[in-house]
């Protein structure tokens, strides 16, 4: 019998898994591994089959899935939990933020983007599919706070609402949490 | 049978084709595939995230076998599993008991 395990699709089928998990951040050994071993038991037993080699490759990776499938799969599994708890450290870690922020002596506007930036990395590169929410989540208290003061104090302008740019902060850093991760996965 | 209908019923399957022995992932495809005269047919890929899930879950434990000369992972019931198991087997008789009931008042 060939040693399928050195054969073209199967090799091809892995390449684009692997590309498919480390775009989400998720490229496990363990996980190509056994995916190399079960695609290996499925030729052979195509073969055993009466299949032509060539024939039982291509039925094994085909049944295995489309690499975006399993892999979008795979990693719904893996974040699966770890979302919910993530938006809640994301909302409390926003709200202490915003009201360190806040504070009557506050003055240091550094310190303050210093942290909406690395809490919204942190997040970004624990949880990397939903860098937009953890940005959200943590930078939108401080802009929404200055709205609605400004709404009650009925001097609302354009200016304002150019407030929502202090959003791009957790948003550089959420975003950059998520490069890493994924430069981490490529590693 | 498409792999949306199986969702909701994956784990029970699992802990099925795990219950006498020890198996390895492509193991358990064709113990599925035997077991349902060809019936379930599931993109075999997904198969490992619900197995990995369910490790971390502690409804099973996995190690790397070489017993045949090629490392393969064997995933094995724990007694969690095997409770887990039970529990779901007599929710499943029950359901399908009396899903059977109302189509059969049908006909």
């Amino acid at each position: 019998m060939n040693a399928p395990d050195s054969s073209q699709p199967v090799e091809q089928y892995l390449g684009d898994l692997a590309r498919e998990l480390r775009k989400r951040g998720v490229l496990e050994s363990r996980f190509m591994e056994e995916t190399r071993g079960h695609l290996t038991d499925a030729i052979e037993a195509g073969q055993r089959r009466g299949l032509a080699p060539s024939v039982a490759e291509q039925e094994a990776v085909q049944r295995f899935g489309e690499p975006r499938t399993v892999a979008a799969k795979f990693a719904a599994e893996k974040f699966r939990g770890l979302h919910a708890g993530l938006l809640v450290g994301a909302l409390v870690l926003g709200l202490a933020i915003a009201r360190m922020d806040a504070l009557p002596h506050w003055d240091d506007s550094g310190i303050t983007a210093g942290c909406l930036l690395l809490s919204a990395a942190a997040l970004g590169l624990i949880g990397p599919r939903k860098p937009w929410l953890w940005a959200l989540a943590i930078g939108i208290w401080i802009p929404l706070h200055l709205i609605v003061s400004h709404l009650a104090a009925g001097s609302f302008t354009l200016e304002t609402a150019s407030y929502l740019a202090i959003l791009a902060f957790p948003m550089a850093g959420a975003y950059a949490g998520m490069g890493l991760r994924k430069l981490f996965a490529a590693a | 049978m498409t792999g949306e209908i199986l969702k909701g019923h994956l784990e029970l399957l699992l802990l099925a084709a795990l219950s006498a022995q020890p198996v390895h992932g492509y193991g358990i495809v064709e113990i599925l595939r035997r077991r349902s005269g060809g019936t379930f047919e599931l993109p075999e890929g997904t198969l490992y995230p619900a197995l990995h899930r369910m490790e971390k879950s502690g409804l099973v434990v996995s190690r790397w076998t070489d017993d045949t000369g090629r490392r393969r992972r064997v995933y094995e019931l724990t007694a969690e599993g095997q409770r887990s198991l039970k529990r779901r087997e007599a929710d499943w008789q029950q359901f399908a008991h009396a899903v059977n009931g109302i189509v059969e008042g049908i006909a």
